[in-house]
């Protein structure tokens, strides 16, 4: 993650000609524009194709951007927007059939970790079939550095719709899965 | 399932869902940024379209206005025009009439005043 003061000189930079320094911010933020695209779209996108769209998207609009809000915030936004398109234009349901889980730390009893299997594969097929501003909340509601404002500011939309699209999504995420088990 | 235990489970069910290749575009993207021609104050093809149909729209608006204006001020300046050459005419005609009637009335005066004075006499 850069600093604000940086992202400012680079910004500046770039719009004064110095193209190289795009490199820096495409290093900077690549990895989490991967796990957003990978979160909101499971294995139905080629992550490195969207994130080279996201990077480019961003180059070309650069000059457009006045920070009234944070860059990532923007590249973030531009990551929503663009895989979103994406999936719409493919028309499928996300699925996360293929997604590769990292193994949490312990838990070696194998009926326990088949349990646990189970629950995040239910887990993962219901987020697939949310509505996709409640996928996209919730999404970046589970990382860790996204406060509900800088969702709402990556999603374009007030802070009471964010709380608003989260509260549903959790409700439809157990509505769903408790359907699953019966 | 407990609200919260649920919360709890989506969010680090969530964390655990991530990417698990680094990924790597930076020569693909620079490869890219290098081929556009540099944005700093320039448009795009589509943006210099609609500048120069702006551009045009305006100017056709200008010459509109501009002939109609000249258009109607030639009319207003032919009716200006007739309306105070009648008036002089009606003016002149007027002080034509009038001068007349004066004369003839300076000349009844002078002949009574002559008369009267004859009287008086």
């Amino acid at each position: 993650m850069l600093t604000i003061e940086r992202e400012k000189q680079l910004v500046k930079a770039i719009l004064d000609g110095d193209k190289q320094q795009f490199a820096e911010i495409v290093k900077a933020y690549q990895q989490i524009v991967a796990n957003i695209t990978y979160k909101l779209s499971g294995d139905r996108l080629d992550v490195e194709e969207i994130c080279q769209q996201v990077f480019v998207e961003l180059y070309t609009s650069l000059s457009r951007f006045r920070f009234e809000s944070k860059l990532s915030t923007f590249i973030y936004s531009i990551t929503v927007n663009l895989v979103n398109k994406a999936l719409l234009q493919q028309r499928r349901i996300v699925s996360f059939d293929k997604a590769v889980i990292e193994n949490e730390p312990g838990g070696h009893n194998e009926e326990e970790e088949i349990e646990k299997e189970e629950r995040r594969r239910m887990l993962r097929e219901a987020i697939g079939q949310l509505k996709p501003e409640q996928r996209t909340a919730v999404v970046l509601y589970s990382f860790e550095e996204f406060s509900y404002q800088e969702i709402a500011d990556i999603m374009g939309v007030s802070l009471s719709k964010v709380e608003s699209l989260i509260f549903r999504a959790k409700k439809n995420l157990k509505k769903i899965i408790e359907n699953v088990k019966q | 399932m407990n609200q919260d235990l649920f919360d709890n489970e989506l969010r680090r069910e969530l964390q655990n869902i991530t990417c698990s290749r680094q990924v790597d575009v930076v020569d693909r993207v620079m490869e890219q940024v290098t081929k556009q021609q540099s944005h700093v104050n320039t448009l795009s093809p589509r943006r210099w379209r609609i500048a120069i149909g702006a551009v045009a729209a305006c100017g056709a608006i200008v010459v509109a206005v501009g002939f109609t204006l000249v258009q109607k001020n030639v009319e207003l300046e032919e009716n200006v025009g007739y309306m105070v050459n009648s008036v002089t005419a009606y003016v002149d005609d007027y002080f034509a009439e009038n001068e007349n009637d004066a004369k003839k009335r300076f000349e009844y005066i002078e002949d009574f005043t002559i008369a009267g004075e004859d009287v008086n006499k």
